[in-house]
C-alpha cells in the first residue's frame, strides 16, 4: 500500500510538473519531432520503423520495404524568460511559449532493391531538427543594476537549433527476428547569444555572438523481435558524440552535440473489439553525454524517457490511432529546467491508401504545442 | 573516440546478425514461385523444406516481425499450408508423369499426406477435394467412403483454412461456390444444407467422380423409336455418365434402358425395386413419349408407338419403388402436347413420395441441339451440366429444378436473357421436402 502511495505521488507530480516550468524548458536536445509517436510520449521512436528511422534507430529501416516519404510541421521551441534582480546575481522565471510553425523532419526511405535489383535493406535519408531553444529574456524597466549602473531595456536572447542529416541503411536478417542499422549523421548547430540594452560606458556594453558549427557522427541501432513473441520488439540505438567546427565565435557556449543512447520496448495485444482493433504500449529511455559546459546553453549528461499507449481503433475503411503518453527529460544545466510533457494524438490511417496523417500535442509548462505529420508510401 | 566506439559496434552487431536465421519463410515462397512456374517437383521440395524448418500447417494468419505499431501479417493474412502444398505439388507431379506406376506411387504419396492432414484435423475444403481426386484416381473407392463418413461426422470439417494460391483455377471453381463463400468440396460429403449450386459455367473438366452413395439407384430410359424423341438413346446416355462421374449413383446401382419396350421397363423398374433397400432414393429418367389418357399418364414403349396397349402406366413404374418406401426423383423429357385438356404430366401420384419434373410445359416441344457433334436434348443437356457443376452426391431437388430451369431458359447465351423456347416445370413434389436431396 505504502509503495503503491508512493507510485501514485511520483506519477501526480510529474504530470503536475507538465504544467508548470520556472526555467527554460530543455529541449536543447531532446525535441519533440511532431512524429506520431510524440503522441505517445515518444515511446515508439527506438521500436518504430518509418521515415525518423534514421534519425531515431536506423535498424528499423530494416522493416521498411516501402518507398516513403514523410514530412512533419509542428511548433518551434519558445520560451521568455523575465530576468529581475542584478545583473551578476539574475532571478529568472520563464514561461513557455508555443512558437512559430516550422518543418520538423522530412524523410524519405528507398528499398535498396530499388537502387540496385537484388539488395536487399533500406536506405533512408533525412532532415531532422532534434534540438531547439530560444529564450528571449527581459529585464526589468528600471534595469539591472551592479554593473556600473542599471542595464536598461536589457534583452537577452539564446538561440539554438541543432539539425541533423542522416543517411542510414537497415536490414534484417533472413527470419526478420533482428535488425540492424547504421548511419552517418551531419549536424549542424546554429547557435546565438545575444545581450541588448543601454550601454554603461566602461562597464557593460551589448553583445552578439553567433556560429554555424558542422560536425559528423555516426548511428547505429538494432531491434529485435523475439521469435515467440512476435508482437514484442526492442530497440536499442547510439548516436556517437558530435564535434561541431567552424563554431570558434561560439565554441565556448556550445561546441559538440552529445552523444545519444535509446533503449525502448514495445508491445503490442491483438484481438481487441472481436480482433478488429488493438493496443501497443511502450517505453522508452533515452541518455544524452555531457556537452559543453557553458553559462549560457550549458550540456551535462542528461535522461529522458517516455511511456506511451497507441490504441487502433478500426473503423472499417480506416485505422485510427488514439494516443496517449508522458514524456520527461531532465535538466541538461543551468538556467534550464526539466521537461516534463503531457502527449496526445490521432492518427488516420486510411486502408488500402498511399497516405497517413498523425496530429500529436505536447503539453509542457503550461502551453500545448502541436505536431502534424504526413507519411506517403509508393509501392 | 564516440565514432569509434560506435564503429565498434555496428561491425559486433553486424557480426551478431548474420550468425542466426530461420528460412522456412524464404522456402515456403520458394516454392509458390516455382509452383507458379509449373516445376512442381522443385516446389514440393521447397515445401518439404519449409515443413522442416517450421513444422505443421498453420490456418491463421501468421504475424512478421516489425514495429509494434503496424500489424503486419505475412503474405497479407494468408494461412501457412507446407504439408498441405507439398502434397498438392506431389499430386501436379504425378499428373504430369506418364508412366502410370510412377504416377500412382506418387499420388500414393500424396495422398497419404493429405490424409495424414484429415487425421489431424487440418483439413481444409481443398484438402478433401483433393484427397478425393486421388483416391478416385487410385481407384481406393473404400477410402474413398470413409473420406465421406469421416467429413459428415466432423462438424469442422472442411474449415481449417489452407493457403490456396496456387492451386489450379478450375478446382477453385468446384472447391468454393461462386458466392465466395466455404462451400463443401465438390463430390464430398452428404447432409449438408449449405451445398449451393452456381450456374452459367461450362462443365468442368475434373478429374475423378464424386463419392458413390450404396443407397442411390437410377433407372435411365431412352426411347428413340416408336415415336419417341430422335436423340433420346443419347440423352439416356449422358445422363448415366453423368450421374455416375457428378452424382455419386454407383455403377452398379444404375440401370439404363434404350429403345425398350412397356414391358421391359416394367421388369427392368421390378427388378431394380426389388434390389433397392428401405427408404433408398432412386431417380428414374425418361427421354421418350409420354401421352395422358383418361387421367392416367403413360409412357410409351419403343415397339408399338401409339396403341395404349404397349404402353405402361407411369405409376406402374413407380410402384416398385414406392412399395419400398423409396423416395423416387424422377424427370420427364417428352412432348407434351395438350388435346381437351389432356396433356403428359397431368397425373400427380397420392400415394410415395415422389418428385416429378418435366422438361416442357403443357402444350409445349422438346428442343434439341448439337453437343460434340451428338444431338442431345435441350433439357438433358441443362441436366447434365447443372449435374456436373453441383457435384454433390445430396443434391436439393428443388434448387436443382431452378439451376435446370434457369439453364434452359438462357440456353447458350450465357448467364442472362432468354435463349431457348422451351420452357420446363419445376419439381412437383408429392410427399417431398422442398430442400429432399438425390
Amino acid at each position: 500500500m505504502r509503495i503503491r502511495a508512493k507510485l501514485l505521488v511520483t506519477i501526480l507530480g510529474a504530470f503536475a510538473a507538465a504544467f508548470a516550468s520556472a526555467q527554460i524548458p530543455d529541449t536543447a536536445t531532446s525535441l519533440e519531432t511532431g512524429a506520431a509517436a510524440d503522441g505517445a510520449g515518444g515511446a515508439f521512436h527506438v521500436t518504430n520503423a518509418d521515415t525518423q528511422s534514421g534519425y531515431w534507430n536506423p535498424a528499423g529501416l530494416g522493416y521498411v520495404n516501402t518507398r516513403q516519404v514523410g514530412i512533419t510541421y509542428r511548433h518551434s521551441a519558445a520560451s521568455r524568460t523575465r530576468v529581475s534582480g542584478t545583473y551578476q546575481a539574475q532571478t529568472r522565471e520563464t514561461e513557455a511559449e508555443s512558437g512559430a510553425g516550422e518543418i520538423g523532419h522530412i524523410g524519405v526511405t528507398i528499398p535498396a532493391s530499388d537502387i540496385k535489383k537484388g539488395a536487399e535493406g533500406t536506405v533512408g535519408v533525412s532532415f531532422t531538427r532534434g534540438g531547439q531553444v530560444d529564450d528571449v529574456g527581459i529585464g526589468p524597466v528600471a534595469g539591472l543594476p551592479d554593473v556600473g549602473g542599471p542595464v536598461r531595456n536589457y534583452v537577452e536572447r539564446r538561440k539554438l537549433k541543432v539539425d541533423f542529416v542522416t543517411v542510414a541503411y537497415g536490414k534484417t536478417n533472413r527470419s526478420q527476428n533482428l535488425s540492424v542499422g547504421a548511419g552517418v549523421v551531419i549536424a549542424q548547430a546554429k547557435v546565438a547569444y545575444s545581450e541588448a540594452g543601454t550601454a554603461i560606458p566602461g562597464s557593460w556594453a551589448p553583445t552578439s555572438v553567433s556560429s554555424n558549427g558542422t560536425g559528423v557522427g555516426v548511428i547505429v541501432g538494432a531491434q529485435y523481435v523475439p521469435p515467440k513473441s512476435l508482437n514484442t520488439s526492442f530497440g536499442i540505438s547510439y548516436r556517437s558524440e558530435i564535434n561541431l567546427r567552424g563554431n570558434s565565435s561560439t565554441s565556448n557556449l556550445y561546441d559538440k552535440v552529445p552523444s545519444r543512447l535509446v533503449i525502448g520496448a514495445a508491445s503490442r495485444r491483438d484481438g481487441l473489439r472481436r480482433g478488429k482493433d488493438f493496443l501497443v504500449y511502450g517505453a522508452q529511455f533515452e541518455r544524452y553525454g555531457p556537452g559543453t559546459r557553458s553559462a549560457k546553453v550549458d550540456r551535462r549528461a542528461q535522461t529522458g524517457f517516455g511511456i506511451g499507449v497507441e490504441y487502433h481503433y478500426s473503423l472499417g475503411s480506416a485505422d485510427l490511432p488514439i494516443r496517449l503518453g508522458y514524456r520527461s527529460i531532465e535538466s541538461g544545466g543551468n538556467d534550464f529546467g526539466s521537461r516534463n510533457a503531457l502527449t496526445y494524438g490521432i492518427g488516420y490511417q486510411p486502408n488500402n491508401k498511399a497516405y497517413s496523417v498523425d496530429l500529436s500535442f505536447s503539453r509542457s509548462g503550461g502551453k500545448t504545442s502541436f505536431g502534424l505529420g504526413a507519411t506517403f508510401r509508393f509501392k | 573516440m564516440g565514432s569509434l566506439r560506435a564503429c565498434f559496434v555496428a561491425l559486433f552487431v553486424l557480426g551478431a546478425f548474420s550468425a542466426f536465421g530461420q528460412n522456412w519463410q524464404s522456402s515456403y515462397e520458394q516454392g509458390l514461385l516455382a509452383a507458379r512456374q509449373s516445376q512442381w517437383t522443385n516446389a514440393r521440395e521447397a515445401f518439404l523444406l519449409a515443413n522442416k524448418a517450421r513444422r505443421g500447417d498453420i490456418a491463421v494468419a501468421t504475424n512478421v516481425p516489425g514495429p509494434p505499431t503496424e500489424r503486419r501479417q505475412w503474405r497479407e493474412g494468408s494461412a501457412y499450408s507446407p504439408r498441405f502444398l507439398a502434397a498438392y505439388a506431389a499430386y501436379r507431379m504425378g499428373l504430369e508423369t506418364s508412366d502410370e506406376a510412377m504416377r500412382n506411387s506418387i499420388f500414393t504419396s500424396a495422398a497419404s499426406e493429405l490424409q495424414s492432414l484429415v487425421n489431424a484435423g487440418q483439413a481444409g475444403n481443398e484438402t478433401y477435394y483433393y484427397l478425393n481426386v486421388l483416391y478416385s484416381r487410385l481407384g481406393d473407392n473404400e477410402k474413398k467412403k470413409a473420406l465421406d463418413v469421416k467429413y459428415l461426422a466432423t462438424p469442422a470439417s472442411g474449415n481449417w483454412r489452407v493457403d490456396n494460391q496456387i492451386l489450379a483455377p478450375e478446382d477453385m471453381a468446384l472447391i468454393r461456390p461462386a458466392n465466395g463463400g466455404m462451400g463443401q468440396p465438390a463430390g464430398i460429403g452428404t447432409g449438408s444444407t449449405t451445398t449451393t449450386i452456381t450456374a452459367g459455367s461450362p462443365i468442368p473438366t475434373t478429374p475423378g467422380s464424386v463419392a458413390t452413395v450404396d443407397t442411390k439407384f437410377a433407372l435411365i430410359i431412352g426411347n428413340s423409336e416408336g415415336g419417341g424423341l430422335p436423340f433420346a438413346v443419347n440423352d439416356a446416355r449422358r445422363v448415366r455418365e453423368a450421374l455416375l462421374l457428378h452424382a455419386g449413383y454407383p455403377e452398379a446401382n444404375v440401370v439404363k434402358l434404350e429403345n425398350v419396350s412397356a414391358e421391359q421397363m416394367l421388369t427392368a423398374a421390378t427388378e431394380l425395386g426389388a434390389r433397392i433397400p428401405q427408404e433408398a432414393t432412386v431417380l428414374i429418367y425418361f427421354a421418350g413419349r409420354g401421352t395422358h389418357v383418361d387421367g392416367r399418364d403413360y409412357l410409351a414403349g419403343a415397339d408399338k408407338g401409339d396403341v395404349i396397349d404397349g404402353m405402361l402406366l407411369k405409376t406402374e413404374l413407380f410402384r416398385p419403388f414406392v412399395s419400398k418406401g423409396a423416395r423416387i426423383f424422377s424427370y420427364f423429357e417428352a412432348a407434351r402436347p395438350v388435346e381437351e385438356d389432356q396433356f403428359f404430366g397431368k397425373e400427380i401420384p397420392s400415394g410415395g413420395a415422389i418428385s416429378q419434373m418435366q422438361a416442357t410445359m403443357p402444350g409445349g416441344i422438346v428442343g434439341r441441339m448439337v453437343r460434340d457433334g451428338v444431338e442431345t436434348g435441350v433439357f438433358t443437356e441443362a441436366f447434365c451440366r447443372v449435374l456436373a457443376e453441383v457435384r454433390s452426391n445430396q443434391i436439393p431437388v428443388m434448387e436443382f429444378g431452378w439451376q435446370v430451369f434457369y439453364k434452359v431458359r438462357r440456353g447458350d447465351t450465357g448467364t442472362t436473357g432468354g435463349g431457348s423456347q422451351q420452357t420446363p416445370t419445376l419439381p412437383v413434389l408429392s410427399n417431398l421436402a422442398a430442400d429432399a436431396r438425390f
